[in-house]
């Protein structure tokens, strides 16, 4: 009985490490054993090992560069107007004001709506054909030729890119809004005793205090912007001629629409070693063990 | 307490089992049925909308009706996911018993071994003289015995291509209907008034836009898609000119500058929206295009001639019913094919989606309006059936993600003309000369001329 107590954790976790392993660590070792095969389900045939063969050809595709640039830019700009916006955001509500509950649930709407219905929406409304906003834009004399967002390959990107940002910046209102709630009053109390100016009270009151939560929500936001590619998928399937296509949208693609595992995987290996260099250079950055005190 | 563990342990291993194991039960219910005499097969429907379904339901009731021990399941996949799923099911050995099949997808299940030969029950089937002799003759003989020495589907109805057009902005423009390409290219450019948000054509720029221009080749190359050995027609001369003066539609602004990211049914919308006069689809659309527009706005012409005064004219059939190589019950679900193939269950399938009847139809009372049209023309002694891409296991690649990402390079100016169809051709080239190396036997795609009677 003593020896099996002191087994017991082990036996309690057990059934979370089975499901773990069944829908984690399987897939992921099977994913890397796929990333070394010729493994097309349309060639069902031809399966078989093939060394780097696929790892030679995706980064010969001469869309890699252009989809790595893009996903550069497609986190960049995501995940820096979310922030921006989103911080702004809360500190506009942090402060009580009539009607603020409402508004409140208002402006977090986007946050719970599916991806599906964003992108569908959105897509329609930047339709050029028949979508309302270049409708109103001509009819208001702001533009005099239809803005083709969705179709022209200089615009495609940066109107998902937009769509991400609107879809994204209640995550951040609401993870900020509840941070700087904890912030207690007295502070800003004793700083205009001292004679802080506005400024100075957001700076070292506000900005210090909330800063940790800055780190990890971004640190978050940034894994998961980067893989997210079902806007992408919707709007515009990656195209025209792939000028909107990320890494992980470009994977699913190669997965889903040309059934070649073999080199998605090996995209997907390159991707999540893109990841952890990342999260380990951000880490470092912020001193994210010291919790954030940079 | 150690109960208590076991026992948690216990729910937690039998809660991953159960989530793993559902579909064996499933198969384990059918085998029990089967010794109760009563079985169940399962057939999926990979284009489903509110008609087919309605049509299928019902179809599926009387053939309960009529064979009380088996009962049919139907499941459907939206059609884009379509080939992506039975492609996964196939691997996973987890096809349905009964599948509609699309006849491009035997390139990849054929030799994967997915499906089940048809040609013992077909060759004894009572109906087959009944066939049209382009069912029988081109379907069945040339487009599946002689590639895959077996039939591997029975095919549900014919598909053609042709043009819906405006017949008002027509009479506007004061144009005759279009008999010719050259015609049609004309009243392309004159149809298009963009202050109007009126284009000629509704340009299929994304999702097998290509197919689209590549029809419009081939009426420049006789009908056919290869020449002898192999060598794609894409790399003649005459074909890089037939490519550029097509792309010129999109590219002098004869159709919409969204159409680059048009498919079917963005194409499809933009007809009946009123957006574009002229669209080159198959005989399916004709329901769609009843119920959203007014029948004096818009009619069907036949596919226009080329400069050679022949009309080349993709048709096959639109989807077929295949078995499943992993079917426990082929005797049944064959069954089940022949009685959705009968004559009138047929007819009645092909009148409530608009294509042409399998069978021959000799009092003429058959086919309804504008499909005796699309008969008539496939009839037409200047008309010919055009080679098709072939059979090699590449072109799922090619059509899924490699041909149009190529030409809306060209559309959008980032790549030549010349460019363009060379990566085409030569990826089809070395397919298909790959393909003939492997199996000699294989007839090349070609012209040939089809015969409803």
């Amino acid at each position: 009985m003593k020896r099996f107590r002191s087994k017991e954790p082990y036996f309690m976790l057990a059934p979370s490490f089975l499901l773990l392993f069944i829908f984690l660590i399987y897939p992921l070792l099977s994913s890397f054993l796929y990333a070394f095969q010729s493994y097309k389900l349309t060639a069902p045939n031809d399966i078989g090992f093939n060394g780097i063969a696929n790892f030679k050809a995706v980064f010969q595709d001469a869309n890699f560069g252009m989809v790595l640039r893009n996903s550069f830019l497609w986190v960049v700009l995501t995940v820096g107007g979310q922030f921006v916006l989103g911080f702004i955001l809360a500190l506009a509500l942090r402060k009580p004001f009539p009607g603020r509950n409402f508004y409140q649930a208002i402006v977090f709407l986007p946050w719970a709506v599916s991806s599906f219905v964003v992108g569908l929406t959105f897509r329609w409304l930047l339709n050029a054909e028949y979508g309302p906003v270049n409708d109103l834009l001509m009819k208001w004399g702001i533009i005099e030729n239809k803005i083709y967002f969705l179709s022209d390959p200089n615009l495609a990107l940066y109107t998902v890119i937009l769509t991400m940002i609107w879809y994204g910046v209640p995550f951040f209102a609401i993870m900020l809004l509840a941070a700087m709630q904890s912030i207690p009053e007295d502070l800003y109390e004793a700083a205009s005793i001292d004679g802080a100016g506005i400024w100075s009270k957001f700076w070292h009151i506000t900005f210090s205090y909330i800063k940790q939560t800055i780190v990890l929500t971004l640190l978050l936001r940034t894994i998961w912007v980067f893989a997210a590619a079902d806007l992408i998928y919707i709007m515009t399937a990656g195209g025209p001629a792939n000028s909107s296509n990320i890494l992980s949208s470009y994977m699913f693609m190669k997965a889903y629409a040309t059934l070649d595992y073999g080199q998605a995987s090996a995209i997907g290996l390159f991707f999540m070693a893109l990841l952890i260099v990342f999260c380990y250079l951000f880490m470092r950055a912020t001193k994210f063990e010291k919790a954030g005190n940079f | 307490m150690l109960k208590k563990v076991t026992a948690g342990v216990l729910v937690g291993a039998m809660l991953t089992i159960s989530a793993c194991s559902s579909s064996n039960e499933t198969k384990n219910g059918e085998d029990k049925g089967s010794s109760n005499k009563k079985v169940e097969i399962s057939f999926v429907d990979v284009s489903p909308s509110p008609d087919r379904t309605k049509y299928f339901n019902e179809v599926i009731a009387a053939f309960e009706q009529a064979n009380p021990d088996i009962r049919v399941k139907m499941e459907t996949v939206p059609w884009d996911q379509a080939f992506k799923k039975l492609a996964m099911q196939g691997a996973s050995k987890t096809m349905p018993d009964v599948v509609n099949m699309y006849p491009t997808w035997l390139n990849t299940f054929v030799p994967a071994g997915y499906l089940e030969p048809l040609s013992t029950r077909y060759d004894a089937w009572s109906d087959k003289d009944k066939l049209t002799n382009f069912v029988s003759g081109i379907t069945m003989e040339e487009l599946q015995r002689k590639v895959y020495k077996e039939i591997y589907y029975m095919p549900d109805a014919l598909m053609s291509s042709a043009l819906f057009v405006r017949k008002d902005w027509f009479k506007d423009a004061n144009l005759p209907l279009p008999t010719t390409w050259d015609e049609l290219f004309t009243a392309s450019e004159k149809l298009t008034d963009p202050a109007k948000n009126r284009y000629g054509w509704a340009y299929r720029g994304s999702r097998a836009g290509f197919d689209q221009i590549f029809a419009y080749i081939t009426a420049v190359t006789g009908g056919e898609s290869y020449e002898k050995d192999g060598t794609s027609v894409l790399l003649r001369p005459e074909a890089l000119e037939a490519f550029v003066r097509f792309t010129d539609i999109y590219k002098k602004g004869f159709a919409p500058k969204d159409a680059i990211n048009w498919g079917y049914q963005e194409m499809v919308q933009g007809f009946t929206s009123g957006v574009t006069g002229i669209l080159n689809q198959t005989t399916e659309v004709i329901a769609t295009a009843k119920s959203s527009m007014t029948d004096d706005s818009w009619t069907v012409i036949p596919y226009p001639k080329g400069a050679d005064g022949k009309r080349y004219i993709g048709a096959s059939a639109t989807w077929g019913y295949s078995v499943s190589a992993e079917s426990k019950h082929k005797d049944e679900s064959w069954k089940f094919i022949e009685f959705l193939s009968s004559p009138e269950n047929n007819l009645k399938y092909s009148n409530a989606l608009t294509m042409i009847p399998i069978f021959k139809n000799e009092d003429k009372t058959l086919a309804e309006g504008p499909m005796q049209g699309f008969i008539d023309t496939l009839d037409d002694p200047d008309s010919y059936l055009v080679a098709d891409l072939g059979n090699f296991p590449e072109l799922g690649e090619f059509r899924e993600s490699f041909m149009d990402a190529e030409v809306q390079k060209y559309l959008l100016n980032k790549q030549t003309a010349e460019q363009t169809l060379k990566n085409l051709g030569d990826f089809l080239t070395k397919a298909q000369q790959k393909y003939m190396k492997d199996n000699p036997e294989v007839p090349l795609p070609h012209v040939t001329k089809p015969q409803m009677k």
